[in-house]
């Protein structure tokens, strides 16, 4: 650095030792004769660049040289300053808002972020280190990060009043008697949902209105148990267990209208379908279940043989208070088995543990069936 | 290093002024009496008083007063119960210099059911579950010592899961059955295990059919179950099937002999789910086996149908033994499966939770008093209270937690 510095100060010296010898000044003078041929249609031109040409000499004979002007070095007077004073921005406008100002009307539209009309500090952004802007957050002026999101500022509760006092007019009256979500609900179990899009441009259509769907419950269809379970299977994805609701949407024909009564017509098409026994389903089996049924399972069959065995052992052993005491004479009936309330209790506390889920009641209901069921005590 | 402690203290009372002989005495005492290098083998004279302990060292005698409380298993009953009990755990006792297990509720309960059943029924089933490390295993051995000092036969399978997992494991084919496959060492480790729990109780078993294993060695009727059991040891070929007869005799003459056969396996589950397939065992064609073409699975699930008497099955299941993918449950129908719950069904689950505040603080109590505990926060009530919640009162991951304080 030191070494560069010292010779650029060396060429400069160098630079102004020509400038200083009597060749260079020959060759100056004859540069401003020709400028002055060049000038020559105006005469008072001419005789100005003279007198210059003449005043230079002048000077730099009277001193020893020249001295080298650094272009930068000292600042020059701006000759432009006006002129660069009526094109600055005027303030922020947020400065000269008053505060129960309309807000409706400085925001009106959906719009990006401005944040010369936000009267309010709104920081946003990622400061990696303490110094990048001195780890503050960057404010809103000129903020990219706040441009880029979506802002709810012409959605505000004055614009909404605005809105709804706008289109009261076009509204009817709540009808009697729907007062109530369940109201609703009893007298228009169907619920169709629809959409129109209103814009301007060259066309008024959308693609996106022809879209129709229906939504309902389950349960106000009427459906037997073997139906429901089928409408269930038939649907699919469409239902949905938590809120017991179907939902069939259609967009496949061109009209909206199309599409309401097709999706209605498959509401009519499923419904007249899962009252249907075809002759396959007889052949339903285990894994096929909806859900678990002791009475088809294999823990009744070894339920069922398990109180024979001790049956057989009872009868053959005279001890009576060791017996299984709730069995009925005749075991080889199983209805009658099934009957008993030890085996009732066993089967649901089963079909629960299975159907519901393992969980601290459930098991705990199986424990106490199963200690009934073969007659077994602790004493703890 | 007990040496030099008594010397330390010596030199301080004599700095203090104290009478030397008078504090230095009890001190020389106890060193005496400690011959074991360890601190912690040093027997406190003062059970009768601890917190933690009882003298009931007859588990057929505990009640519900006594639960929380540890009591001491004698040197004898250790050989027939350490088979079963985790290494871990067996690591401990040792450095205790004593066996000690807590009495728990669980076990309670299932020793309550086994001394009301009757046994002219089909063998009733009990399944314990519970989370990982929470006493399923412990609740089985108490169990198993209650069992066995009532003179029941054990048939314990310590962990199931050992037999379908593969690694440089030798398979043969079976012997008895084509289709079936053999694990000829894992079947001499149970016959010996066998022999060992039930040392004492065997003299008087015979066989009651002829088996032939070869054209020319054969098992006439009345063999007894030693020459059995030897033959398995001496002839490893041989050994699962003469697993398969023992089992097979045992169940036939439970009822006439009057015999009380308690089966206990662990980790059940192993017996009915999938191990997976990276290292589940494989046949001679690489081909993986499933649990019931093993022939020792195939005869001790014999052991849990309900078609033989004078006895009782008590199971456990644990996560470990499942494939990782199905281990998101304890419970049992969960790990179980539907072939195993079908297999098990009608049977009591009983729940083994983890320690209650009174359970996990005589864990605590005690590990202080085998000086398995020393640093002195530990010692203090706000050192155990951390110890609890940072273990959950889990029995396993106390101990875990303990094993560097």
């Amino acid at each position: 650095m030191a070494s560069n510095s010292v010779g650029r100060w060396i060429r400069s010296r160098r630079l102004l030792s020509f400038v200083k010898s009597p060749e260079f000044r020959a060759e100056k003078t004859s540069y401003s004769s020709q400028q002055c041929l060049l000038h020559s249609s105006s005469k008072s031109m001419n005789e100005e660049s003279n007198d210059l040409s003449n005043q230079k000499e002048a000077t730099t004979e009277s001193e020893d040289f020249r001295v080298y002007q650094i272009e930068g070095l000292k600042k020059a007077p701006s000759a432009k300053r006006a002129e660069q004073w009526s094109k600055r921005a005027p303030p922020p406008r947020y400065h000269s808002m008053p505060i129960d100002q309309d807000w409706t009307n400085v925001w009106p539209t959906a719009t990006t972020f401005k944040w010369s009309a936000i009267p309010f500090p709104v920081r946003q952004g990622y400061v990696e280190n303490s110094s990048e802007n001195e780890s503050v957050i960057p404010s809103k002026y000129a903020n990219l990060e706040l441009m880029k999101g979506p802002n709810f500022l012409h959605l505000t509760p004055g614009h909404v009043k605005k809105h709804c006092k706008a289109i009261k007019h076009f509204c009817t009256k709540w009808p009697e008697g729907l007062q109530t979500e369940e109201d609703c609900h009893k007298h228009f179990p169907l619920e169709s949902i629809t959409a129109d899009y209103v814009f301007a441009g060259p066309t008024l259509t959308d693609d996106r209105a022809r879209k129709a769907c229906i939504k309902f419950k389950l349960s106000d269809l009427d459906l037997d148990y073997h139906a429901k379970d089928k409408f269930i299977r038939l649907v699919g994805d469409r239902y949905d267990s938590a809120t017991d609701e179907v939902t069939f949407e259609s967009d496949r024909c061109p009209l909206k209208s199309q599409n309401l009564e097709y999706v209605k017509f498959l509401l009519t098409a499923v419904y007249f379908e899962s009252w249907k026994i075809e002759e396959w389903e007889q052949r339903k089996e285990l894994s096929d279940m909806e859900k678990y049924n002791w009475d088809i399972n294999k823990s009744s069959k070894t339920c069922l043989s398990l109180l024979k065995t001790i049956k057989e052992i009872d009868n053959a052993s005279g001890n009576e208070t060791s017996k299984l005491k709730y069995l009925p004479e005749d075991v080889q009936d199983s209805s009658s088995v099934y009957d008993l309330s030890e085996i009732h209790q066993y089967k649901t506390a089963v079909e629960e543990l299975v159907n519901d889920g393992e969980n601290v009641e459930t098991l705990t209901s199986y424990k106490l069936a199963v200690e009934k069921l073969l007659n077994l005590k602790t004493d703890v | 290093m007990a040496a030099s402690i008594p010397k330390k203290l010596g030199t301080l009372a004599s700095r203090a002024g104290l009478a030397l002989r008078k504090s230095v005495f009890p001190l020389e005492n106890g060193s005496q009496a400690c011959a074991c290098l360890s601190v912690a083998a040093k027997r406190s004279e003062n059970n009768q008083r601890s917190s933690f302990r009882t003298n009931e060292a007859d588990p057929r005698k505990h009640t519900l007063d006594h639960t929380g409380l540890y009591y001491e298993i004698p040197e004898d009953e250790m050989t027939i119960l350490k088979t079963g009990i985790p290494s871990g755990h067996l690591r401990l006792m040792k450095s205790f210099n004593e066996s000690c297990l807590m009495v728990r509720r669980p076990a309670l309960e299932l020793s309550g059911y086994l001394k009301n059943i009757n046994l002219n029924h089909p063998a009733p089933r009990f399944v314990l579950y519970g989370r990982r490390g929470s006493g399923k295993t412990i609740t089985m051995h108490h169990t198993m010592q209650c069992c066995h000092r009532n003179g029941w036969i054990i048939v314990h399978v310590p962990w199931a899961g050992k037999w379908v997992r593969g690694w440089f494991k030798e398979v043969a084919a079976s012997t008895f059955k084509p289709g079936r496959y053999d694990l000829p060492a894992d079947s001499a480790e149970w016959l010996t295990q066998f022999r060992a729990q039930n040392q004492g109780k065997l003299q008087d078993l015979k066989t009651t059919s002829e088996y032939i294993w070869t054209k020319r060695e054969k098992a006439e009727i009345g063999t007894s179950f030693e020459e059995i059991i030897n033959f398995g040891l001496t002839r490893l070929k041989f050994s699962s099937d003469c697993v398969g007869v023992i089992l097979k005799e045992l169940r036939a003459q439970a009822q006439a002999k009057g015999l009380k056969v308690l089966v206990a396996i662990d980790s059940v589950n192993a017996f009915y789910v999938q191990w997976n397939k990276l290292n589940a065992l494989k046949n001679m064609e690489k081909k993986q086996l499933q649990p019931g073409e093993i022939s020792l699975i195939h005869n001790f699930k014999k052991m849990i149908n309900t078609n033989w008497t004078h006895g009782a099955v008590v199971c456990a299941v644990s996560e470990e033994a499942n494939d990782e993918t199905k281990r998101e449950s304890y419970t049992p129908i969960y790990l179980l499966g539907q072939e195993g719950f079908e297999a098990l069904d009608p049977f009591v689950p009983i729940f083994v939770p983890e320690y209650s505040e009174k359970e996990a603080l005589s864990n605590i109590n005690y590990f202080i008093d085998r000086n398995w505990i020393q640093n002195h926060y530990g010692k203090t009530d706000d050192g155990k209270r951390e110890l609890m919640f940072v273990s959950n009162k889990n029995p396993f991951n106390l101990a875990r937690i303990c094993s560097h304080l």
